[in-house]
């Protein structure tokens, strides 16, 4: 079970530094439950719907000089080709969530902003990962402003993979222990979500 | 001469044993992440005239490398991972919680706009829960959620310690 644990820990680390930006923008992100206040704030075990009531799954909203977003983990959106795809955390636009929770369906990839895939250091870091995420990535379309492929380890050839422009920015050793890689996520979301607001 | 009646495959293979009796899946990480090797560059001389050329080639761990793998996955679940609780903790207490206002009207907490909830709780701890049996699980966990609590500082550098004297005990080279 621990594996398990520690792959949906690090997500949930990587949502916390999502709201870590937020709150160096100088805005207080709110916490919120689909079906109630998320007093526990639970996070999902798999890939869900942005819809789905079965749990009182926590999502984060903020606004940011007039315009609103979420945070989720684990929402499956529907890509460009009509291909639903999980993203580990992301970051969209609050009026596209609302509307899909509003009229159930999966969110379009027009209302993303950002997405991040997660893992946690099993070993070694599959190179599988980074291609599925690629794939994924560019199924999304061209709203996708940020894209990161985040692990608190290191894989050199994945590194390079992620080179070339428009593929996921590598975030590796992502971890506390590195306080300066943590920073460049923060700011890579803060400069986006500036440069977007206006903020 | 070894220092210990033991060698460091010996060794290896009583962790992975024992670690295998607690959790199947931590003893999995640590297999593949042995099981997966590492990459070196060979040389190939080409004769007299050609050049020489350099190639990858995936070999197995050494004894002594596998161990250093090993306590390297566990100082990854045992010092990481609660210190990512414990970073999801602090950044969390930074947030509100949005609670519904207190009206005769029973909608689901999504219907409110963000200004219509009242923010509370800033600054304090927030409790969070990871789902263990998903909602289209139908056989499987028993437990249905797990809380992510963070664990206090001084049981991390207890484990720092614990992992350090296995690494000493898991390398038989003198």
């Amino acid at each position: 079970m621990i594996r398990r644990v520690a792959d949906k820990a690090y997500e949930a680390y990587i949502f916390g530094l999502c709201l870590r930006a937020v709150r160096e923008l100088g805005v207080t992100p709110v916490l919120r439950g689909i079906t109630g206040p998320p007093t526990p704030f639970i996070f999902r075990g798999g890939p869900g719907q942005i819809h789905s009531t079965s749990r009182n799954y926590g999502y984060a909203e903020f606004t940011l000089n007039g315009q609103s977003f979420e945070i989720h983990a684990g929402v499956e959106f529907q890509g460009t080709s009509g291909m639903t795809h999980e993203l580990d955390v992301c970051l969209m636009r609050a009026n596209d969530a609302a509307a899909c929770r509003l009229r159930p369906d999966d969110p379009p990839s027009a209302g993303l902003i950002g997405g991040w895939e997660c893992k946690f250091y099993d070993g070694a870091l599959k190179k599988v990962l980074g291609r599925a995420f690629v794939g994924l990535i560019d199924d999304m379309g061209s709203n996708l402003r940020l894209a990161g492929f985040c692990s608190n380890a290191i894989h050199a050839q994945l590194k390079e993979y992620f080179r070339p422009q428009r593929r996921p920015h590598p975030h590796f050793q992502l971890t506390p222990l590195e306080p300066s890689n943590e920073q460049i996520f923060v700011n890579l979301i803060k400069a986006e979500l500036k440069k977007m607001t206006g903020a | 001469m070894s220092a210990h009646e033991y060698n460091t495959l010996e060794a290896l293979q009583l962790l992975i044993r024992k670690i295998r009796d607690r959790d199947d899946s931590l003893a999995a990480s640590l297999q593949a992440a042995i099981d997966d090797g590492k990459d070196v560059h060979e040389t190939e001389s080409g004769g007299r005239r050609k050049k020489k050329r350099v190639y990858r080639r995936r070999v197995a761990l050494t004894h002594k490398e596998a161990a250093d793998v090993a306590i390297k996955v566990l100082q990854s679940f045992f010092i990481e991972l609660p210190c990512f609780i414990g970073s999801t903790s602090e950044n969390f207490k930074g947030a509100a919680v949005g609670v519904p206002p207190q009206t005769g009207r029973h909608l689901p907490s999504w219907r409110y706009d963000e200004d219509q909830l009242v923010a509370e709780a800033e600054g304090l701890d927030k409790t969070l829960e990871i789902e263990l049996r998903t909602e289209t699980q139908i056989l499987g966990e028993e437990q249905s959620t797990l809380s992510l609590k963070p664990i206090p500082l001084k049981l991390i550098d207890e484990q720092r310690t614990n992992l350090k004297r296995l690494a000493e005990l898991m390398n038989t080279e003198e």
